[in-house]
């Protein structure tokens, strides 16, 4: 089903225009003339920009061979590395005889093609093979300059890029669409009987080691009923390139888009860790699709704005019928490891979407990017330290309106625990949690009336850290830096005493501000009857929520016409 | 006319892996047609009888877990098992050697109604007859009688297994399922698998006969 999906991508948006060819960087050009003299050899790279590396031009190329390890790697057609065209490599790792063999094996597909077509231009590129001083002298010239082992170089004769032209292209489809004999079997992707590619093409992770196969063979356990390597799958040559086309769009940053030259296809994944990506996409275009990686990683105010008035007004949602699939894949053991499967329709992940983004405000203006959120999880904010599946189990239940893992919210409250403090991307995220896993309802602002004793103890705790913070004059050490971690989870062992050291505060103002906090401080004890021996786990969460919610109204408060003297007082904390 | 037997099939993890996915496994979202005869094989197989599914019918949503596992790279060999016998000393290998982490995306808590009946092989006897493996069947279903446990793609997730009553009743879902697994042609030298195109049509499965799915 997967792999199917993949392949009608693939075929909506013309990614197989050309099934043989796929795009890559080329990094230099080398210029021949009839006799195979070396004309030029020019670097298709622009000049160096400020801080990114030169990038070379991406154009069509052959198909490279996969599976290019061992005694003889198998060489790409016209199109390939120094060690295989040159018979040299920078770094001077291969040996003589490695290269001799390299260069071999490119020699032979070069001649059987030139001897197939009869081409002018393959032939130019023959005797430059063979011809040792030519290949020096290219040599010198890109060593001059310097080139990496894995540029890739290209050849042109008489102005047009050898591998461009017609008659080449051609000897290339017959070339790839022989293959061994052997019996035809039913293709798992579209079902019609053909024969099976030994390998599939491999596919390249952000972040990730290359050339990982997707569908791949590659122990023995791994193989059922005496059938080896991808015998086990049997999937078409048509298939196969199709499904990895389809992949390559998918995680590729700037994939080009094959109807408009030069403009790049809109994204369509987002990277969760350092190893692990999501991908998305659906069975027809939808807008939201194009919107999706920009919510999670930089959402802009208007467009989150929209997207919650839609839901709100009934604008015409994605269809019901338009199914969406979302896959998250990760590298490991030279595979690319598919760790998770889920599917919906566009309807439903708009609505989930929109609601991740209502659960998540918390009074400030800025929608949170997700990984602003998943930082504040950790220690020191690096995303490393997050546990692996993590972050694509809160991307998926985002998407597909599952509860978040449990492991959020003990991780959210142990932070706040940790730093004494909440931060406004912990309260995001408690109150998201709270809502989707526990339906509550959690207001975005303060809740006066809200009676939960986490709740309203939060609150105490803030009141009591500003009753503190006026009579002392915000020292460094406040309340809650000691008592945080107690108070949050054995209140009854620490509040009472925290009151009574409030007391003491309190009598140190002067009338106008005792009073205005001695009223606040019954406000929030009103409900509060005893205090608990513990807090649960949620009620910890409740906890901060209101620790957080009541400090951002002193804040507000702070800002807003201060007749108070209470604005003197205490400076922004 | 064979008798046509609803059988209930459940249980609380499935893996019905697909043929691409096999190293990180990763199932069809419902039970395939050879599954399913391997859980009435389970309770009941006689040489002379071959079972047959004819539907399948969706009582749970698909839901996915994920499960990560340690196993390892080779087969047992066994040439070098042989050997080991033969010397009296035992078989070489370390397992911590030859780790692999292999990720498993399988079904929770499924739930299925199988219609199957089953059809008489060259290897029928003079006193074979549809009655007695009716009986037999039958019996064995409601006493909770098998051969080897049922089990549901995968031989570490058990199935429970009993006759169908129409409750609960079939999902009303309809969608494409795409290629399914239908069955594999054990031969003397090759095995092949067939697929078909899998739909599911408010709840129901169709399962194309042997001889048409080839």
């Amino acid at each position: 089903m997967i792999l199917a999906s993949l392949r009608e991508l693939a075929q909506r948006e013309d990614l197989l225009a050309n099934p043989d060819y796929e795009p890559k960087p080329v990094a230099w050009i080398i210029a021949l003339d009839e006799s195979g003299v070396v004309l030029s050899v020019i670097p298709t790279a622009g000049d160096e920009t400020a801080g990114k590396k030169r990038t070379a031009k991406v154009m069509e190329i052959p198909r490279r061979r996969p599976g290019k390890t061992g005694i003889l790697p198998p060489a790409d057609f016209l199109v390939d590395k120094s060690e295989y065209i040159l018979g040299v490599e920078p770094k001077g790792v291969r040996s003589k005889e490695a290269l001799l063999v390299r260069l071999g094996l490119y020699r032979e597909e070069v001649l059987r093609a030139q001897s197939e077509t009869r081409s002018a231009a393959l032939a130019a590129v023959l005797r430059f093979i063979e011809d040792q001083s030519q290949r020096d002298r290219a040599a010198a010239i890109v060593g001059a300059v310097g080139y990496a082992s894995n540029d890739l170089f290209a050849f042109e004769y008489e102005g047009r890029l050898v591998h461009d032209r017609p008659e080449v292209r051609d000897y290339f489809s017959r070339l790839r669409r022989e293959g061994q004999q052997r019996d035809a079997s039913c293709c798992v992707v579209c079902g019609m009987v053909a024969q099976a590619t030994r390998l599939h093409p491999p596919i390249r992770l952000p972040g990730g080691q290359t050339g990982l196969a997707v569908v791949s063979f590659n122990q023995n356990a791994f193989e059922s009923y005496g059938l080896s390597g991808n015998e086990n799958a049997p999937v078409c040559q048509d298939c196969a390139d199709a499904y990895t086309t389809a992949l390559k769009r998918l995680l590729s940053d700037r994939y080009p888009d094959p109807n408009r030259p030069g403009e790049p296809l809109p994204r369509r994944f987002v990277r969760l860790s350092a190893d692990t990506t999501a991908i998305y996409w659906a069975d027809e275009e939808a807008g939201i699709l194009d919107l999706l990686t920009d919510y999670f990683n930089a959402p802009r105010v208007e467009s989150v704005g929209d997207l919650l008035v839609s839901a709100k007004k009934g604008r015409p949602p994605g269809s019901v019928s338009n199914r969406f699939y979302c896959l998250i894949l990760t590298g490991g053991q030279g595979r690319a490891i598919l760790r998770g499967v889920h599917t919906g329709s566009v309807a439903e992940v708009e609505r989930n979407v929109a609601a991740y983004f209502e659960s998540i405000g918390i009074g400030s203006d800025q929608p949170m990017p997700l990984w602003a959120l998943l930082r504040s999880l950790v220690l020191q904010g690096k995303l490393e330290n997050l546990p692996p599946g993590l972050a694509g189990d809160v991307f998926v239940a985002i998407l597909f309106g599952r509860p978040f893992p449990q492991s959020l919210l003990a991780r959210a409250v142990a932070r706040c625990r940790a730093e004494q403090k909440v931060t406004r991307e912990r309260a995001a995220l408690l109150r998201a949690y709270l809502i989707r896993n526990r339906q509550m309802e959690v207001s975005v602002g303060l809740d006066r009336e809200n009676v939960r004793p986490g709740y309203r103890l939060g609150r105490l705790m803030a009141v009591l850290e500003r009753i503190q913070g006026a009579a002392q004059g915000n020292p460094n050490k406040t309340v809650v830096d000691r008592f945080y971690g107690a108070a949050s989870t054995r209140p009854a062992t620490v509040f009472p005493g925290l009151i009574k050291l409030a007391l003491h505060h309190l009598s140190k103002l002067e009338g106008g501000l005792q009073a205005h906090f001695h009223k606040r401080l019954a406000e929030v004890l009103d409900a509060v009857t005893a205090f608990p021996p513990t807090l649960s786990l949620e009620e910890q969460g409740s906890f901060a929520l209101g620790y957080y919610h009541q400090r951002q109204e002193f804040f507000t408060k702070q800002s807003s016409a201060p007749v108070e003297a209470e604005a003197e007082e205490g400076g922004v904390e | 006319m064979p008798n046509t037997y609803r059988v209930r099939i459940r249980g609380e993890l499935a893996c019905f892996t697909r043929p691409e996915f096999k190293t990180e496994r990763l199932t069809y979202d419902v039970i395939t047609p050879s599954a399913a005869r391997g859980v009435l094989e389970a309770v009941l197989w006689k040489p002379a009888i071959r079972w047959h599914i004819r539907r399948i019918y969706l009582l749970a949503p698909p839901r996915y877990v994920q499960i990560k596992r340690n196993e390892v790279n080779t087969r047992a060999s066994v040439p070098n098992a042989l050997a080991a016998m033969r010397a009296g000393r035992p078989y070489d290998y370390y397992a911590d050697d030859d780790r692999a982490q292999r990720n498993t995306v399988a079904l929770r808590d499924v739930d299925y109604a199988v219609e199957a009946e089953f059809r008489f092989t060259p290897r029928r006897g003079s006193e074979d007859n549809e009655n007695k493996f009716d009986a037999m069947f039958r019996r064995r279903l409601e006493k909770g009688q098998f051969h080897m446990q049922p089990y549901l793609g995968c031989r570490e997730f058990p199935a429970t297994v009993e006759m169908y009553t129409g409750d609960p009743p079939p999902l009303d879902e309809t969608r494409e399922l795409g290629y399914m697994l239908h069955d594999l042609r054990f031969g003397p030298e090759v095995n092949k698998p067939v697929f078909f195109q899998a739909r599911l049509e408010r709840g129901v499965i169709e399962v194309p006969q042997w001889e048409e799915a080839a």
